[in-house]
């Protein structure tokens, strides 16, 4: 040592011993309260972090989640309840066992974040402290990102992106129509919750009207985008399973939206004025309010966050997961979410309890029903990379392939869900 | 080197990989990913119940998915970043961990 300088050793010392506490963190006093950890939303990120803490940590974090929902019915595999392959309950959970597990679940609305003091407060008023917090409120839509239309025309054209009443009104109204009616869908803008989410809808109306006889009965897809996840695959089964009923128009076609009118139920383009009697208004969307209103978003609408921990990058004790977030490569799904919600998970215990933490790594696939066993399927692996969550690998189902592996793809979708909810919701 | 040294280094190297192999801890983290297919699967679905299989098959099924050697793009696609050691890890926790 004789060759170092005090200055230098001291430098050195401090060093190393700075480099082992990083993944120690500072450590709890004795007698000290359980660290907190509060979850805001009750879906696929934010139920599935909230259980996978309050498991893993096995009582060394308390686990607060707050969803304003007694029972959450989820998006994914609405489609299928709008189709009739589902019923409403078969899609609709509770948070029993999720409290059951340890998780003190509070149905109230989140009212506000005070990031300087560390609390949410709760729409009765009451405040809620954290050490740390996960934002995961899904989307809001951009009601006037289409002219026209409103949270009051919701209820005349249906938009159902945020699954429940909006579904079932969608699919009574779906139910109600008659041979000869046409169907509008206004699909929506990049980037938007579950991208292959509108096509196997749309799919759905197809079977339905086709299951009840319909011959005259016609679709139009009004899309403000030029092309759309598994177009090539939802194209070739529409033609096989609903010949010439569903036409989908691309801007280069329609010209540009010019927006609707919900009490003529009419859609105008600047190619043609479509008088509907169905319309379903999918507008654009962005991260839920509170998380915008927490300054967690930036000028698109969505959050930023650390691709290797999914911190939000505006705060270092808040994580944003699921759609509210900026995902980089991967889709705004289910899938996505729960995923992310595991490294959330994962980084939340190793700094609130000291646990080993591991590379991020995050995995995604979207199963889409086009008609009755004819399923498919798209999905990738990702990892931390040039800044975001980047893709490592992908697949998707190929056009043409038999049917026994279209029908083996839904097989898997049902158990998926299955699977899924029962991480997510116990 | 004799038969006796060139034993005690293969068994060394045996017992390391073993040591790095078992590393439960990981396999508990990576397995969080299959949970969500596989967490309520049962042995007659689509997705098949992984919980109790033996280790040496699960290891042998997940580097038949990785190799391309067993179909399912989905697999295919989990396994392919799947390094031997973390195969060895995911095996000894599904072996080990009880179904939740």
């Amino acid at each position: 040592m004789s060759r170092l300088s005090r200055r230098k050793f001291t430098a050195l010392t401090g060093a190393t011993v700075a480099t082992a506490c990083v993944p120690l963190f500072v450590p709890r006093a004795l007698g000290q309260a359980k660290p907190k950890l509060v979850v805001i939303g009750g879906g696929p990120a934010g139920g599935t972090v909230a259980r996978y803490v309050n498991k893993d940590a096995a009582g060394a974090i308390d686990v607060t989640l707050i969803e304003p929902q007694a029972k959450f019915t989820t998006c994914f595999f609405s489609n299928l309840y709008v189709g009739g392959f589902r019923d409403l309950a078969s899609i609709t959970h509770d948070y029993a066992k999720v409290a059951r597990g340890g998780v003190r679940v509070i149905n109230e609305r989140a009212s506000a974040i005070d990031r300087e003091r560390k609390t949410v407060r709760l729409a009765g008023g009451t405040t809620v402290p954290y050490d740390r917090l996960v934002v995961a409120p899904g989307i809001d839509l951009k009601w006037d990102s289409v002219p026209g239309y409103s949270e009051a025309a919701a209820e005349t054209m249906p938009h159902a992106w945020q699954a429940g009443a909006q579904t079932k009104l969608l699919t009574d109204r779906l139910n109600a129509l008659v041979d000869g009616d046409l169907i509008v869908m206004i699909a929506p803008p990049n980037p938007y919750r579950c991208p292959p989410g509108p096509y196997e809808r749309v799919s759905m109306f197809a079977h339905v009207l086709k299951s009840k006889g319909h011959k005259r009965s016609s679709i139009i897809i009004v899309d403000p985008k030029p092309a759309f996840s598994k177009q090539a695959l939802f194209m070739e089964g529409w033609e096989k399973h609903y010949p010439g009923m569903i036409q989908w128009h691309d801007p280069k076609l329609h010209g540009g939206i010019k927006g609707v009118d919900a009490r003529s139920n009419e859609v105008k383009t600047d190619l043609a004025t479509h008088k509907a009697a169905l319309v379903n208004v999918i507008p654009a969307q962005m991260a839920g309010r509170i998380a915008r209103d927490a300054g967690l978003a930036n000028e698109t609408g969505f959050c930023p966050i650390d691709p290797e921990s999914m911190k939000s990058k505006m705060d270092p004790n808040v994580f944003v997961i699921g759609d509210a977030c900026i995902p980089g490569d991967m889709p705004k799904s289910a899938f996505s979410a729960n995923s992310q919600a595991k490294v959330a998970a994962m980084t939340i215990r190793g700094e609130l309890a000291n646990a080993r933490t591991f590379p991020a790594r995050y995995s995604n696939t979207c199963w889409s029903l086009i008609a009755p066993d004819d399923d498919v399927k798209v999905g990738g692996s990702y990892e931390p990379g040039d800044g975001k969550i980047k893709e490592a690998s992908t697949f998707v189902s190929r056009k043409g392939e038999a049917a026994d592996v279209r029908k083996q793809n839904y097989q898997e979708s049902l158990d998926w869900y299955a699977g899924i909810t029962a991480d997510v919701f116990g | 080197m004799s038969a006796r040294v060139a034993a005690a280094a293969a068994l060394a190297v045996a017992t390391t990989s073993s040591a790095a192999a078992t590393d439960v801890e990981l396999g508990r983290y990576l397995a969080t990913e299959c949970m969500t297919c596989h967490r309520a699967a049962t042995a007659g679905g689509a997705i098949p119940n992984i919980f109790g299989v033996a280790e040496a098959t699960f290891a042998e099924i997940v580097k038949g998915y990785r190799d391309g050697k067993l179909p399912n793009p989905v697999m295919q696609n989990i396994a392919r970043r799947l390094t031997d050691q973390e195969i060895a890890a995911l095996a000894r926790y599904f072996a080990t961990a009880t179904k939740p």
